[in-house]
């Protein structure tokens, strides 16, 4: 892992083909990621170029992976409510820091997280190794380009990407993926197989969205006049046959948010997940969250 | 067990071979134990070396990266390596001219690099940037 392989640049494409945005005239929104690899300073030199392209809300990884230097970026990206386009970003670096007089590697770790709304005149910049005062500062540049093309066309839903112009050192791996990002939740808890609260709400992948969980008249006594929030998060999708999996994490707070059960699973997507709650609320009592997507 | 090309590797780690050798050999220490072992070492011991020489031109003082990231290594390990790096601080501080209020660094991978076509020749250290600006 200390000094890890100089790996060849492979680019992997997801060809999914999930929640295409459809608008009224019969077009799909299309988006370009024109991918730069670029040393600046002192005359800026193009290392090389990918271009992703692929439906609106396409999403991409940037890796890096060098003498003791690893970095990981994944792009969420998506159009908002006001027609923009966001960019949600994780980040996390990883660099070899030295290493210890009994010959262990040391390893210093950075995470970032942060969501761009990038116009139409804007670039995001990703400087793997900062700015690099005097010397030379690699720099990754991600320039959108917002389209449209005929619904019906075959390929208006496609994933593509093309290969670099020139690869320069095979240390960059660039990954793209189509799926679904906003999904319905519906939680209810059930008691002796029978719904007893239920609540509904709208989530963003890899967001956690709180659903507050109605109780019903036939809800038993001992529960009577409690509050459940249910909190659910959808972690990852999966292409799957029969059905897509949908990776989920969730929970259950009381109104003021102290945690009554957590836990994580795995499920198809439209089926129910069962979670017994005999140790937190008793005998007999279940939760139950269910994952579609949400079509626009 | 004595692989023929391992008495290379110095010469490797120091930059010295053609390129072509020097891109063969690289892809020959990844697959082999000894050579890998025997490159490990010599990449050690430049930083030992570098180590002790204070770069007057970073403006970043060791001690504000090193309390600022999060080190990963298992908690026993890093108990035994702070208390082997605070040996080292030790000897860097003393070795110094002017006292701790100068900036130490200890010597980056790009300084040790094999290929100069390699992105860590970028590396010196920086922690990574995101951000947009407007198009040019
Ligand atoms: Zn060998």
């Amino acid at each position: 892992m200390r000094f890890k392989a100089i790996l060849f640049l492979i680019i992997l494409l997801g060809l999914f083909e999930n929640g295409n945005v459809v608008s009224a005239a019969g077009e799909t929104e299309r988006i370009k990621f024109n991918l730069t690899v670029i040393s600046e300073s002192p005359l800026p030199e193009m290392l090389s170029k990918t271009t992703i392209d692929g439906p609106a809300g396409t999403d991409f990884d940037v890796d890096l992976n060098t003498e003791g230097f690893d970095m990981k970026s994944r792009f969420v990206t998506d159009i908002n409510a006001n027609d923009e386009l966001f960019v949600r970003v994780n980040l996390e670096t990883r660099r070899y820091f030295g290493e210890s007089p009994n010959g262990l590697p040391l390893f210093e770790e950075d995470t970032q997280n942060d969501t761009l709304v990038v116009g139409l005149n804007e670039v995001v910049v990703l400087l793997p190794f900062g700015r690099n005062g005097g010397g030379k500062t690699l720099k990754i540049q991600i320039t959108p380009e917002r389209y449209s093309v005929a619904a019906d066309r075959p390929d208006a839903g496609q994933l593509k990407i093309d290969f670099p112009e020139r690869l320069s050192s095979g240390e960059i791996a660039i990954r793209a993926r189509k799926v679904p990002h906003r999904y319905q939740i519906e939680s209810k808890i059930l008691f002796e197989g029978k719904e007893i609260a239920r609540g509904n709400g709208f989530g963003f992948i890899e967001e956690f969205t709180k659903v507050p969980l109605r109780l019903s008249e036939s809800a038993p006594e001992s529960i009577r006049g409690r509050e459940f929030i249910a909190n659910v998060a959808v972690e990852g999708f999966t292409t799957n046959r029969p059905m897509d999996l949908v990776s989920i994490s969730f929970g259950i707070t009381d109104a003021s948010g102290t945690k009554i059960v957590g836990g994580k699973g795995i499920n198809g997507l439209g089926r129910e997940f069962r979670y017994g709650l005999e140790e937190e609320l008793g005998k007999g009592f279940e939760l139950v969250i269910r994952v579609t997507e949400k079509k626009q | 067990m004595n692989c023929e090309l391992t008495e290379k590797v110095s010469a490797l780690v120091d930059g010295e071979l053609p390129e072509a050798e020097s891109r063969e050999l690289t892809k020959h220490v990844q697959s082999c134990e000894e050579c890998s072992r025997a490159r490990e070492d010599f990449l050690f011991m430049r930083r030992q070396i570098k180590g002790l020489a204070v770069d007057e031109q970073t403006a970043t003082p060791l001690r504000t990266n090193f309390l600022r990231r999060r080190i990963a290594i298992p908690v026993p390990v890093f108990a035994l390596a702070i208390l082997a790096l605070a040996g080292l601080f030790a000897v860097l501080f003393v070795s110094m001219p002017n006292g701790p209020e100068n900036s130490v660094k200890i010597s980056r991978p790009d300084e040790t690099k094999t290929s100069s076509s390699s992105l860590a020749r970028f590396d010196r250290g920086g922690k990574a940037q995101i951000y947009k600006e407007v198009r040019r």
